[in-house]
């Protein structure tokens, strides 16, 4: 077979055209997608808003605890706020400026290293 | 073909659902035979349409932005037979021996070829599906390479190189299955 009859022999045929039955399977539960999708903007809408709620409070969280610096016996302490000390203080049972003295001073207690973590406390040579 | 472009528009932007009958009496039929050339395969074929219009239920706001609403579904549809694709790696796919033919004779009057249409069916469902697509729009669906190009995102020297390529395999299946 060269090229040609092989050309010859595939315009012999033609495809199968479209079930008439498809429209009947497809249709109906496109529509009801369709009609499905047109709450979808109030349901979207509660969502966005419950998005913008958290995101609202995380941002309020973040500038609570962030970024305002206190002087302790020659160190700056940043960030730190109430919500931070109260929840060393809550956690660790301990005084929080005892606490961050001791941590000041004893870099390598894995401790305090934790509590450095969790709260992002940078000390800063003031 | 604009005329009834622009009755689609208007019933989407009305948000009146009988633009999806419109949409289905216009292109239905030539995507499905475009997905029929895809999959060589019925099934296959009318399963992926039924996603296309589910996809179009729903994102239907997006066909209000498209330059030309046939390149746009076809494009959509394109879409559809790649997630397709990505969901047969996780299913078995269909057998070669299972599939029903997806051609016909040309001539109504000679209904004594099935035989010739399994296999030529066969051999074209077991090329590449990219050389396959080509041979497929060429014959079934008379369009010219630069055609081609616009649906399949490829330039007209793919197009024309995958047919070339495409007619050689399926010269040598044909052949294979004629000695067998």
């Amino acid at each position: 077979m060269n090229f040609d009859e092989l050309e010859n022999f595939l315009k012999q045929f033609k495809r199968k055209p479209i079930p008439a039955s498809m429209r009947d399977r497809i249709l109906p539960a496109a529509k009801a997608a369709w009609l499905a999708g047109e709450s979808q903007p109030s349901t979207y809408g509660w969502l966005w808003a419950l998005a913008a709620c958290i995101a609202l409070a995380v941002v309020a969280v973040r500038v609570e605890d962030g970024f305002t610096k206190q002087s302790l016996a020659g160190i700056s302490v940043t960030p730190r706020s109430d919500t931070v000390k109260e929840a060393i203080e809550d956690e660790y049972h301990l005084d929080y400026h005892v606490r961050l003295a001791a941590m000041s001073e004893n870099t390598g207690d894995m401790n305090s290293f934790r509590i450095l973590q969790k709260y992002r406390i940078r000390f800063v040579e003031s | 073909m604009q005329g009834v472009e622009q009755q689609i528009v208007t019933l989407i932007e009305a948000n009146d659902p009988r633009a999806l009958e419109l949409i289905y009496d216009t292109y239905a039929d030539q995507i499905y035979g475009f997905l029929l050339g895809r999959f060589s395969d019925r099934r296959e074929a009318e399963e992926v349409l039924h996603r296309l219009f589910l996809a179009i239920a729903t994102n239907r706001e997006k066909l209000l932005k498209a330059k030309r609403l046939a390149d746009y579904l076809f494009i959509m549809a394109r879409n559809e037979v790649m997630d397709y694709y990505r969901e047969l790696k996780r299913h078995p796919q269909i057998s070669l021996e299972t599939m029903e033919p997806v051609l016909v004779s040309a001539d109504d009057n000679e209904t004594n070829r099935q035989e010739e249409t399994k296999s030529l069916s066969q051999a074209l469902k077991a090329l590449p599906a990219d050389q396959r697509i080509v041979i497929w729009l060429k014959f079934y669906m008379d369009k010219s390479f630069i055609a081609m190009s616009k649906m399949l995102g490829i330039s007209q020297n793919t197009a024309a190189s995958r047919y070339r390529y495409g007619m050689e395999k399926l010269k040598t299946l044909l052949c294979k299955e004629q000695e067998s």
